[in-house]
């Protein structure tokens, strides 16, 4: 037992560089060894994402995509922006991007995925999708939206009038838009709540990294957002409801063996402390 | 990245090399870190302006004056302007004017709004009966939904109490507080679960650039094509 | 002058702001306001940015130790101002690459570095001293399992969901109607000239 005592002292104290180690190799080689088995079921608030962009008439109004989040929260959010422009293009479902990203990071993030994925599916710039660029305050950008779109968005991201979009012929304020998804990594999101489902009634669903997912489930139970796709997880749900797995699907056996060994650490480190309390008599 | 073939591959050794740099913090502080760090930080400045430039202030500033006349827009701009007085000591109490102003209007703003969505939406949330009998489901959901239901006016009501510090939490109260104060526990359990997914998210995303797209630029630059 | 006439700019703005929500005929002038609301918004930002270059500029005169990273800061903003102006921002560009290749990977590899603290930080200080913190833990783990879909035989995933819509849910409601009513309080106080924090020390 004093054996035992005195491994699990010296464990305590581990190099840190050990554990950082362990964290790599246990998220690198799922990638070459497409192990650990992963199942993925859609949790019902992915489900009810999914069928609020599904419901979107093909060539029809717009879905609002406000692209609001930076680089930081890009390895979760940019899978699920992925995922849901490969749903909207393969459908035949118009999409209207724009970013309230104070930086203008996120802007930079659109004008990246957008084209690319648009280009897979041969969608036409300013015929299936168009960027409008960012506006730097939610708050005032939301609420003036729901007037006029245009006055909001003088020129497109590219400096194109917004008069002279195509898919903007039919669009003035929310009353065209079904729906907003926003893609936020911060509390940008709840800001579409409170200004445009409050005040206007538009639908708005929600992809956020996993860290708020938590905090958005108030929003969700009082039917203020009417889907929620959160995380790396839900990215890989909603990949896995349009039967197109990607970056969100192969991430999933990282995170798992990631979870466990930090779970293990957890564990290791509550038994090592109570082990040597215990051998000290406290 | 987009970009010819060749140069797409330059761009993306270029971030690897950019991304392994960074992770070398892990070790300990170095100088690579410390140049990637700075010029990120001049790039995220220089991005910022010019896309204020193209996204706020030539389309509403400039264009409005300029070509379409609307010489009010002359307010805000010279109201921007007095930011700058912030710099000069002697003058620099006129910024006030133009922080009162974007202060107010952001305050005012979300008075009505904040009240609605957070506070008045989510009570009515909350209240939902507390028996459920709807003839078209079973005796067993009727009795799990009304058992939510009231889970959820106890729960909150609970969570409110603790938080409500102007009463003493003790005897019934400090019962009641206890109760939230264990439902708050198991949220904050939650929100660490996800955080934990959040974090190790990000370095996933990172390990499947450098050991998809790096890997592949070396590939191709060496074996050509 | 100092103080009065932004306390009343505040007032006046935000008095009209708050109202216009209730009176559909305001809505053109509040637009308008909107607008520039952004108009100053923008600048304000911008004012961040001057202080940036203010700062690493000194660095470089005072010849700081780290000097050379301040030139590398500023001239790589210069970089980024003439791709911008002068190159575009369209996909393939140099503003556009640089973005991509230079600035998303720092920031989204130091945010990824969090996992490693992380992992060690649950090592070391995560510990089970008090039913409290017991109770966050099973939840954590529960929530860490089940959002996996792993442990079905055992209800894990249905216990993960459990957590995240009734304990977690009235968790965070009272903190959302807690905190909604903090932020529409403190915004009529900064309104009506009660709270005057964002006039600065007063010394001027």
């Amino acid at each position: 037992m004093d054996v035992i005592r005195e491994i699990l002292s010296r464990f305590q104290r581990l190099d840190r560089r050990v554990l950082y180690t362990l964290v790599l190799v246990a998220v690198t080689v799922p990638f070459y060894l497409n192990w650990p088995p992963v199942r993925i079921s859609v949790s019902r608030e992915v489900e009810s994402a999914y069928q609020t962009i599904d419901a979107i008439p093909p060539h029809a109004n717009p879905l609002l995509l406000s692209i609001d989040y930076d680089p930081a929260s890009a390895a979760e959010l940019t899978p699920m922006t992925t995922a849901v422009l490969r749903h909207c293009f393969a459908k035949g479902i118009r999409v209207l991007v724009i970013s309230m990203q104070y930086s203008g990071q996120g802007a930079g993030i659109a004008a990246e995925v957008v084209p690319r994925i648009a280009a897979e599916y041969g969608r036409e710039k300013d015929v299936d999708w168009a960027f409008l660029g960012f506006q730097p305050n939610p708050s005032v950008a939301i609420l003036q939206m729901g007037e006029s779109i245009r006055r909001t968005f003088p020129v497109d991201y590219y400096g194109k009038p917004t008069d002279k979009i195509p898919l903007m012929e039919s669009v003035q304020n929310y009353e065209q838009i079904p729906c907003v998804l926003s893609l936020a990594g911060t509390a940008v999101g709840e800001s579409w709540v409170t200004y445009a489902g409050s005040r206007y009634g538009l639908k708005v669903i929600l992809g956020v990294t996993a860290v708020y997912t938590a905090d958005i489930q108030p929003f969700y139970q009082s039917g203020q957002v009417v889907g929620v796709i959160g995380g790396l997880k839900g990215a890989a749900e909603y990949e896995t409801r349009i039967g197109r797995p990607a970056d969100g699907t192969n991430g999933m056996r990282s995170q798992k063996l990631v979870h466990y060994l930090i779970i293990t650490f957890i564990a290791l480190g509550n038994i090592a402390v109570w082990v040597t309390r215990k051998g000290e008599g406290r | 990245m987009g970009g010819a073939g060749g140069t797409d591959i330059l761009w993306t050794l270029l971030a690897g090399a950019i991304t392994i740099a960074i992770f070398s913090f892990i070790y300990r502080d170095n100088a690579a870190y410390k140049m990637a760090e700075h010029i990120a930080v001049g790039l995220s400045v220089g991005f910022l302006v010019v896309n204020y430039y193209y996204n706020v202030f030539k389309p509403k500033l400039w264009d409005n004056v300029l070509h379409n006349g609307q010489y009010d827009y002359l307010i805000p701009g010279i109201l921007g302007l007095i930011l700058f007085t912030r710099f000069v000591p002697k003058v620099g109490w006129l910024s006030r004017y133009a922080i009162a102003f974007y202060i107010g209007g952001f305050s005012g703003v979300s008075i009505p709004a904040t009240l609605e969505a957070r506070v008045l939406q989510q009570i009515e949330a909350t209240l939902k009966p507390l028996v459920s009998l709807d003839p078209s489901r079973g005796l067993m959901a009727n009795a799990l939904s009304s058992l939510d239901a009231t889970f959820l006016v106890a729960g909150t009501l609970a969570c409110l109490i603790f938080f409500f510090f102007s009463v003493e939490h003790r005897g019934r109260v400090g019962k009641i507080a206890y109760f939230g104060r264990l439902c708050i526990m198991a949220g904050f359990g939650a929100s660490f679960g996800f955080t934990v997914m959040a974090r190790v998210s990000l370095l996933i995303g990172r390990v499947q650039f450098l050991t998809r797209d790096v890997v592949a630029a070396i590939g191709r630059l060496f074996g050509g094509g | 002058m100092k103080t009065q006439v932004p306390l009343l700019i505040c007032a006046i703005v935000g008095g009209f702001m708050a109202v216009q929500y209730f009176i559909p005929a305001m809505v053109p002038a509040y637009d308008r306001i909107n607008d520039y609301l952004q108009i100053v918004y923008a600048f304000s930002i911008v004012l961040g940015v001057a202080s940036v270059v203010q700062r690493h500029g000194k660095r470089m005169g005072d010849r700081h130790k780290d000097w050379p990273y301040s030139l590398a800061a500023i001239a790589s903003m210069v970089v980024m101002l003439l791709a911008g102006f002068i190159g575009g921002r369209d996909r393939g560009s140099l503003f556009q690459n640089l973005f991509t290749a230079v600035l998303l990977p720092v920031q989204a590899t130091m945010f990824a570095l969090l996992a490693f603290f992380l992992a060690s930080a649950a090592f070391r200080a995560f510990r089970t001293r008090s039913l409290d913190a017991t109770v966050l833990l099973i939840a954590a783990v529960i929530v860490m399992i089940g959002r996996l879909d792993d442990g079905a035989s055992l209800g894990i995933p249905k216990l993960a969901s459990w957590i995240n819509n009734a304990p977690n849910l009235v968790s965070k409601r009272a903190i959302l109607i807690g905190v909604g009513l903090g932020m529409a309080s403190t915004a009529l106080k900064v309104v009506l000239g009660i709270e005057r924090s964002y006039l600065g020390s007063g010394r001027d």
